[in-house]
């Protein structure tokens, strides 16, 4: 510099001195920006890094949670996987029965195919049927009618189905146009057969009236449940006719029989007297014998005409005051006297000490009578036959019997040989004879039964029974406690 | 009996075994018996022989028991009192019958199937000595 200084300095020095200091001037103040600029393009960089640095982290964070994410999709197509497999599983049973419902399908098809010709059957069975064919329902709402009901009642189908019965289809009883029990109802109370009483009578559409003979058999799912009831009914014009024709003849018959019966009675005493002459011992033993087969022939001649005067509506009734209880002790005491060798044992329950009933003695003896010597018959030596009376109401039901009006009940058990199950629907039939029954008792008329239904049914009361083979039987009966019915 | 003459009995019987039978029996009883085999012979013999009781049949010819009852009990003094026991086995109209007999008392009946001889025999004396 001292140099410089010593130099002389130039104008032209100077002045290019000045421009280079100019020149460094703006070179340092384009430096000074530069560096301005670095600075600030620095503190962008490092806003920028930061801005990525803060990028990274959600980056890492993002990572992280996909990471998550996908570990639980893993799982969660493990879990589809089992599902599918489950899927395939199932998939496979459904298809098992759905095979399973197709051919159901096809046996139903099967089987509704059969219902149908069924039907057509049915249709046409009950069509051609020679009997009146009525089925109700539950409710007794008639829901089937076929061709011979609407002929025999004059009612069209139409006209009776959807209707209850009782509205429509009328039955009374021949002796006094009242009308009968309602033994449809009894049959559905009661789930068993019922059949309608003797000498009944089917109220036409015209108001005629034909003797019917007819029966109710209740139906039942086999759960058991109730479904309705069929009633089978049909005319009994022409039996009827029959029956009083054979009512007459074995009236008339057994009225021809009594006088030779007389005969033989009479004779047979007078030589058992010694009348003509003395009789040997042994001559008598023979004659008693005799006289004692007549005296059969003579029971068998009045059950006859006892049964034709039934029949005929010609059974006169002459109602007196009855101890009903001296009645029933008097009857056993009768009976129990000609059956000693049998060593039956007697027992005897009364509701009351005495109970007079107006009623004709002689019906109700032939009723009691019949029942007891029954069970004297058919009970074994030494066998307990107990006789039991009570009052029953209305509507009670005894042994499987709805009673029908209060009445005196009186039941007659015993433990004897029982009456066979295929026998029971039979037994009050007329002439009807069990096999065991036969077999045991060879004298027997088939007609006791008959009687004592014919003279119950007749005065207004009810007779039934229970009874096993090889146990015994309970037979009872009832007495209207109202006045008796009149007979014409 | 207190005195000692013979009842008399008249037994009125179409069926001859029948007939013939109770009379036998009432003749060894001590009876004196009349015959007759229908109504009409009945009433005559009745009317003229008065006996003190007479067996009567109902069923007959030419005149029944019953008609033959009546006429003795409306035509005759005698005829109304005396004792008839009327035998039958008739059982229908039972109730008729019976209805007639007892408008016409001293009556009684009697159904043949159900009374032994020892029986009549015995209803026989009582209805004579109630008379």
């Amino acid at each position: 510099m001292n140099k410089k200084a010593i130099i002389p300095v130039s104008k032209n020095t100077i002045f290019r001195l000045k421009v280079l200091a100019k020149e460094k001037e703006t070179i340092r103040r384009k430096l000074v920006v530069t560096a301005k600029q670095l600075a600030k393009t620095a503190k962008e960089k490092e806003g920028t890094r930061s801005k990525l640095a803060l990028t990274a982290k959600r980056l890492a964070a993002v990572a992280k949670e996909k990471e998550s994410v996908r570990r639980k999709l893993v799982v969660t197509a493990q879990i589809f996987r089992l599902k599918a497999k489950q899927l395939a599983v199932i998939a496979k049973e459904k298809e098992g029965i759905r095979l399973k419902l197709v051919a159901t399908a096809e046996k139903l098809r099967f089987k509704a195919e059969e219902l149908a010709m069924a039907i057509v059957e049915k249709k046409a069975i009950l069509a051609s049927i020679g009997d009146a064919v009525m089925a109700c329902d539950k409710d007794g709402k008639v829901i089937l009618f076929n061709r011979k009901a609407v002929e025999m009642t004059g009612f069209s189908a139409k006209e009776v189905i959807g209707r209850h019965y009782n509205q429509v289809i009328k039955f009374v009883r021949e002796l006094d146009n009242k009308p009968v029990t309602d033994f449809i109802a009894e049959a559905m109370k009661t789930g068993q057969k019922t059949t309608m009483a003797d000498n009944t009578l089917l109220i036409r559409k015209n108001g005629s009236k034909i003797p019917v003979a007819d029966s109710a058999e209740p139906i039942r799912y086999l759960t058991g449940i109730l479904v309705g009831c069929v009633i089978v009914f049909r005319d009994v014009t022409q039996e009827k006719e029959t029956d009083k024709a054979k009512s007459e003849f074995i009236s008339v018959a057994s009225h021809q029989l009594k006088t030779p019966a007389t005969i033989i009675s009479l004779y047979t005493e007078m030589l058992l007297k010694d009348s003509g002459g003395i009789v040997t011992p042994k001559q008598k033993e023979y004659i008693t014998e005799v006289h004692n087969a007549n005296q059969r022939i003579v029971d068998i001649i009045n059950t006859l005409l006892n049964i034709s005067r039934i029949e005929m509506g010609i059974f006169s009734m002459d109602k007196t005051p009855i101890d009903i209880i001296a009645f029933l002790k008097n009857g056993i005491y009768e009976l129990q006297a000609g059956s000693k060798e049998k060593n039956i044992i007697f027992q005897e329950e009364y509701h009351q000490q005495k109970h007079i009933m107006f009623i004709d003695k002689l019906l109700l003896n032939m009723v009691f009578s019949n029942l007891l010597s029954n069970a004297i018959k058919y009970t074994p030596v030494g066998g307990t036959i107990s006789v039991k009376s009570s009052e029953v109401k209305k509507d009670e039901k005894v042994n499987n019997k709805i009673i029908q009006e209060n009445s005196l009940l009186i039941s007659i058990s015993d433990n004897g040989c029982g009456i066979h199950k295929d026998s029971q629907d039979k037994i009050f039939t007329k002439f009807f004879r069990s096999e065991n029954a036969r077999s045991q008792h060879t004298d027997g008329t088939g007609l006791g039964l008959y009687i004592v239904k014919s003279i119950l049914d007749h005065i207004g009361g009810q007779v039934w029974f229970w009874s096993k083979e090889k146990e015994g039987t309970i037979f009872y009966f009832t007495i209207p406690l109202k006045t008796i019915k009149k007979s014409r | 009996m207190i005195d000692n003459k013979k009842q008399t009995i008249l037994i009125v019987e179409d069926e001859l075994p029948l007939l013939k039978v109770y009379a036998d029996r009432f003749s060894e009883e001590g009876f004196l018996v009349l015959k007759a085999s229908n109504g009409q012979e009945g009433l005559d013999l009745a009317i003229k022989e008065k006996p003190d009781l007479i067996l009567l049949d109902i069923l007959m010819p030419v005149m029944d028991g019953l008609t033959m009852m009546q006429k003795l009990r409306e035509n005759t003094t005698w005829g109304k009192t005396v004792p008839i026991m009327l035998l039958t086995n008739l059982s229908a109209d039972e109730k008729k019958i019976k209805k007639i007999i007892n408008e016409n008392g001293p009556a009684y009946y009697l159904v043949k199937l159900d009374w032994s001889l020892s029986a009549i025999i015995e209803k026989a004396k009582m209805a004579v000595l109630i008379q």
